[in-house]
């Protein structure tokens, strides 16, 4: 009987993986699936296809450069699936270990805790296996196809198995040693230490994603050559391990990726087995612990930062409605997971960008090109920040509890349009201008500081007015699908403003700077700019009769074949 | 027979419950009355065995029931306060999922879900998700879940929460049915009256400790009170009623 109960609650567990608060209880399992494994396998189909004719190219021309260009396709396919396999267990973070819900549904019945600790590690290697085959298996098979010559037609299935073999477990190493992290934390400190951990876990998992995926180029250089690739560092990095794993399976005789191989099944192996061990230990005294009602959340800092945060924006709201709304929109973007990693990611990707020209700004600023890294690297990061805060007050939050602003919908839908302008710009334009400004005075003299936090700032108005001309609700209430976003629509134009932004804008700056009347043109100018889209949207904003929640009928089950029993 | 002996719990140097004994007998609708915060709820969890005392224990037929909880947790029937359920399952997957976590015969347990849902008015919504459920939905289901597999022990923790007056009332004569066939009942609630008519012994507990345990008509006469509303309200609450309600008017007129 043991079997049948590991399986119901297998299933019963993963239809829990989706109830996080990435997934509205709004939007089904089933299509809300449909389109991450959707989202997740195009990256890697889509490199490949875009890669093409360069294969082709080196194939035919220059084949002494093909192994190399292999290796570094190949090291980017495994970091990757790796990198996915972070994301994802960020995501669902909060629906690895019981909740009060598991520990009262369940806690009743005659079910042990270890058959519901094994029910979750059943559930949660399914999910793990589906989101790795969804990244592997179409890659697989495009880029096998694509990188093979005629001569290496033979060589295609076992290619096809080392890429598969490869991706799934870098994959699922990372989502199970992210898991026994959690289960080793929850098992010896409690719920309450994974909630305290999340936070610089979900920093140092998006650190690991950025420098894995940097790294990729030198990684494959290093384990191409046989003279380098026993180096120690290359010995001892995870991505290494997977593609010794993908040569290995794939054919490749060299001694050096057999050891890669057997470290990956070794450490693949030790997380597993960490796993197994802390599960039901982890499992039993979070029960406990969500009975007991282990609640308490953030110590004296966090209210006094909450505090601090609020006096400042006081500044600038000026009626309850508003002061109201700020905190609701702070609080969320916050002290939610999702958000915290969105807005996480968008700071990742943004210093990512930054890095190859933010080593200037550790130099003297008498060069032009120093100059420019003071221009660029606010203006950049400024751009993905404020991006972040606008994407992640799309997400759902609690659909359910969306009667509040129903019932009480303000008249003034501009005032509340204007709130979420002024927490975006009070979160990242300010703070950059001022942080930016203040160092490149310190650095290059006043006249450049006030350059910069002025063009930082003005143009930071104008940004975040743009990037709230289609809000049509109030921020983070909505239950939005994934594909439903209405800002997908517009990532081309964010895309092409960034660029614009970060690398053509200050070139204007340096050629107004050291002239008062240029330099208060280009101001005045990113001012009008700001301002023409702040009428902008106050008309857009007066116009609108009601705001959007944008609700879907749940009254059907889509349920995944989650049925239960005979039927 | 159901026994709580010295029950006390401390959480952290907070008491919840000190020193509560009393015992359900089969056949008896046992009372569990006493204000928020008055330990209620920490007493129905650890006769459930979600929970385990600092001291003291729980004895089900003479043993303690921490010595073998899955085989209690066989003849235990559970009504939650909290309406916690798995709200991406439909109402007959989830009494599926309690059926087969109870190792129910299969066409046994699918006949039972049939008619349980046809019988508390749930037939119709059999394919929409709990999340979509009202609140007394939900507390139907939980109910079904319950007594599905005809447990020994039924412990319910404001059972008629969200009901509608017929669902109400039939549970009213499930609960009377179920002590008739000698199944042991534990019934906390907040409604006087439905336990002034249903319960044949009352448990009254004020600031984690019981104050009262006796039959209601016998408690009625040692208080000279016509009603158990009466007798609550002197031994369990300690402020003047009115006194607070107009002070909490003031408080929002200020």
């Amino acid at each position: 009987m043991t079997w049948r109960r590991t399986r119901l609650l297998s299933r019963v567990c993963f239809g829990r993986l989706f109830e996080n608060d990435l997934f509205s209880s709004s939007v089904s399992a089933s299509s809300g699936l449909t389109w991450i494994l959707a989202a997740l396998a195009t990256p890697g189909v889509m490199f490949s296809g875009s890669q093409m004719f360069f294969y082709a190219h080196v194939r035919t021309f220059a084949p002494e450069k093909q192994d190399r260009i292999l290796f570094i396709s190949q090291a980017f396919h495994v970091d990757f699936a790796m990198a996915v396999a972070a994301v994802i267990t960020m995501l669902v973070w909060t629906s690895l270990t019981p909740d009060r819900r598991d520990a009262l549904v369940l806690g009743p019945l005659p079910v042990q805790v270890w058959e519901q600790a094994l029910g979750r590690l059943v559930a949660l290697a399914q999910f793990t296996a589906m989101f790795a085959a969804a990244v592997s298996v179409p890659t697989a098979i495009v880029f096998t196809f694509l990188t093979v010559g005629p001569a290496d037609v033979g060589h295609v299935p076992a290619r096809i198995a080392g890429h598969v073999a490869a991706t799934m477990l870098g994959a699922g190493f990372v989502f199970f040693a992210l898991m026994a992290a959690q289960l080793l934390l929850a098992a010896t400190l409690g719920a309450r230490a994974v909630r305290l951990a999340t936070l610089p876990l979900q920093g140092m998992a998006l650190l690991a994603m950025v420098a894995a995926l940097s790294f990729t180029t030198r990684l494959a250089d290093v384990l191409v050559a046989p003279e380098t690739a026993q180096h120690g560092w290359a010995q001892w990095n995870p991505a290494a391990w997977f593609i010794g794993v993908y040569r290995w399976v794939a054919g490749d005789p060299r001694e050096v990726f057999a050891t890669l191989a057997v470290r990956a099944g070794l450490a693949c192996g030790a997380v597993l087995l960490v796993v197994m061990v802390a599960c039901p230990l982890a499992y039993r005294r979070c029960l406990q612990l969500a009975i007991a009602g282990e609640g308490r959340r953030g110590g004296w800092w966090s209210g006094a930062g909450m505090r601090l945060w609020q006096a400042s924006l006081r500044m600038w709201l000026r009626t309850p409605l508003e002061r109201g709304l700020a905190t609701f929109i702070t609080a969320t973007l916050t002290r939610n997971h999702a958000h915290r990693f969105l807005i996480g990611s968008y700071a990742g990707i943004a210093v990512l960008c930054a890095l190859p020209i933010a080593a200037r700004l550790l130099g003297p600023a008498d060069t032009a090109a120093a100059r420019y890294a003071w221009f660029s690297v606010p203006l950049g990061l400024m751009c993905w920040g404020a991006a972040s805060l606008r994407v992640a007050m799309m997400l759902p939050v609690e659909p359910a509890a969306n009667w509040v602003f129903k019932l009480t919908e303000p008249v003034d839908k501009q005032r509340v349009l204007s709130t979420a302008v002024t927490v975006i710009q009070s979160a990242s334009v300010f703070p950059l201008s001022a942080l930016f400004g203040t160092g490149a005075a310190v650095v290059g003299g006043v006249e450049l500081g006030v350059m910069v936090a002025g063009v930082v700032l003005a143009t930071g108005l104008a940004l975040v007015q743009l990037l709230t001309l289609t809000l049509r609700t109030v921020p983070c209430t909505c239950s939005y699908r994934p594909g439903q976003l209405r800002l997908r629509v517009l990532w081309p134009v964010y895309l092409l403003v960034w660029l614009l932004v970060a690398y053509r804008l200050p070139y204007v700056a340096l050629w107004a700077l050291g002239d008062a009347r240029r330099s208060l043109l280009l101001i005045a100018s990113l001012c009008l700019v700001a301002a023409g889209l702040r009428l902008w949207r106050g008309y857009r904003a007066r116009r609108l009769a009601a705001f959007v929640y944008d609700e879907v009928d749940t009254s059907t089950a889509t349920t995944m074949g989650l049925s239960f029993g005979s039927s | 027979m159901l026994e709580a002996r010295s029950l006390t719990k401390y959480y952290g140097a907070l008491p919840a419950l000190r020193d509560a004994s009393f015992v359900a007998r089969p056949g008896q609708i046992l009372g569990y009355l006493g204000p928020n915060g008055s330990g209620k709820s920490t007493t129905v969890r650890m006769l459930v065995g979600l929970m385990t005392p600092t001291s003291g224990d729980v004895r089900w037929q003479g043993r303690s029931i921490f010595a073998d909880l899955p085989a209690y947790r066989r003849r235990l029937g559970y009504v939650p306060e909290e309406p916690h359920l798995y709200t991406h399952l439909t109402a007959p997957e989830y009494l599926r999922l309690v059926g087969g976590l109870r190792d129910l015969d299969e066409p046994i347990m699918d006949r039972r879900i049939d008619r349980l849902l046809d019988l508390l008015g749930l037939a119709d919504d059999r394919y929409s998700t709990l999340s979509a459920f009202s609140k007394g939905m939900r507390q139907k289901v939980l109910i079904a879940a319950a007594l599905l597999h005809d447990p020994e022990i039924v412990i319910l923790d404001e059972p008629f929460s969200g009901l509608d007056i017929g669902a109400a009332l039939m549970l009213r004569e499930v609960i009377k049915g179920l002590s008739a066939a000698g199944r042991t009942i534990l019934m906390s609630s907040h409604v006087i009256d439905v336990v002034e008519q249903l319960c044949t012994e009352v448990v009254i507990l004020a600031d984690g400790r019981v104050v009262a345990h006796d039959r209601v008509d016998h408690l009625r006469r040692l208080q000279q009170d016509a009603s158990l509303e009466h007798v609550f309200v002197k031994l369990a609450v300690h402020h003047d009623v009115e006194q607070s309600a107009r002070a909490l008017i003031e408080a929002v007129r200020a």
